[in-house]
C-alpha cells in the first residue's frame, strides 16, 4: 500500500502529480498523471495529446496517493533508477 | 543477509509494485500499447533485481521471447490441444505451452468419488 512514509520507495507511475516549485519557471503549475519514469526524469500526461518530460533534480513535487493524501517531495531524493529506489533509506525532507 | 537475498519489507514493496505495473499495462493497452510494453520491462527489472518470482496471475501475460504485453484477442491467440494451453504471441510468433494435466486429474478424481458415494448409498 502506498503511504506518505514509503512513497519515495514505491511506484510513481499512475499517481497524479503537481509541480509547485522549480528553478525553471516554465515547469511550475504542470499537473497530470505520471506515465513513465527514468533515472533523471518523469513523464507527465497533461491532457489527451500533450506529455511533458520533467527533470527530477530541479523541482519540488506534490504527489497524491490513491487514498487522497498529498505528499510534498523534493525531486533530488528521487534521482535514481526506478528499481533502485526500493533500496533507499528514509531521509528527512 | 545472504548473497542475493533481500529483507522482507523490500520484497513486499517489490511485489506491490509489480502488481500495480501489470494492472496499469492491462488498462492502457487499448489506447497506448507502447506504454504497456514499457511497464512489463519495468516490472521485470524489479523481479530480477530482488529475486521475486512473477505472480502466477501475470506470468502468462507477457511473451518470453520479445517481452511484450499479451492481451488475448488483440495480440495473442489462446487454444487448447493435447492437454496443453497454447499461447501464441502475434508480435513475434513465439508459442508458449502450459500443461493442464493436474486439473484434468482433479476432475477425474472428483467424478470417481461421486460415483463411489452413489454406489455405497444404493447398498
Amino acid at each position: 500500500m502506498i503511504t506518505p512514509q514509503n512513497l519515495f520507495q514505491h511506484e510513481l507511475i499512475g499517481l497524479t502529480v503537481e509541480i509547485v516549485e522549480s528553478s525553471n519557471m516554465g515547469l511550475v503549475g504542470i499537473k497530470g498523471k505520471v506515465v513513465d519514469e527514468t533515472r533523471n526524469t518523469i513523464r507527465v500526461e497533461v491532457d489527451d495529446r500533450h506529455e511533458s518530460i520533467i527533470p527530477k533534480n530541479v523541482a519540488i513535487f506534490h504527489f497524491q496517493t490513491p487514498e487522497g493524501q498529498k505528499v510534498e517531495i523534493d525531486g533530488k531524493i528521487l534521482v535514481s533508477r526506478p528499481e533502485d529506489r526500493i533500496k533507499k533509506k528514509f531521509r528527512k525532507i | 543477509m545472504r548473497r542475493g537475498r533481500r529483507p522482507k519489507w523490500m520484497i513486499n514493496i517489490g511485489k506491490e509494485r509489480i502488481d500495480i505495473l501489470f494492472k496499469l499495462a492491462d488498462n492502457e493497452f487499448s489506447r497506448h500499447p507502447e506504454r504497456s510494453h514499457r511497464y512489463v520491462k519495468l516490472a521485470r527489472n524489479i523481479s530480477t533485481k530482488y529475486n521475486i518470482p512473477m505472480p502466477i496471475k501475470w506470468k502468462r501475460r507477457f511473451c518470453k521471447n520479445c517481452y511484450k504485453f499479451l492481451k488475448p484477442g488483440q495480440n495473442c491467440k489462446v487454444r487448447l490441444s493435447k492437454g496443453k494451453v497454447h499461447f501464441k504471441c502475434l508480435e513475434c510468433g513465439q508459442m508458449m505451452r502450459v500443461p493442464y494435466e493436474k486439473e484434468k486429474k482433479e476432475k477425474r478424481r472428483i467424478k470417481i468419488e461421486s460415483y463411489l458415494i452413489k454406489k455405497r448409498a444404493n447398498e
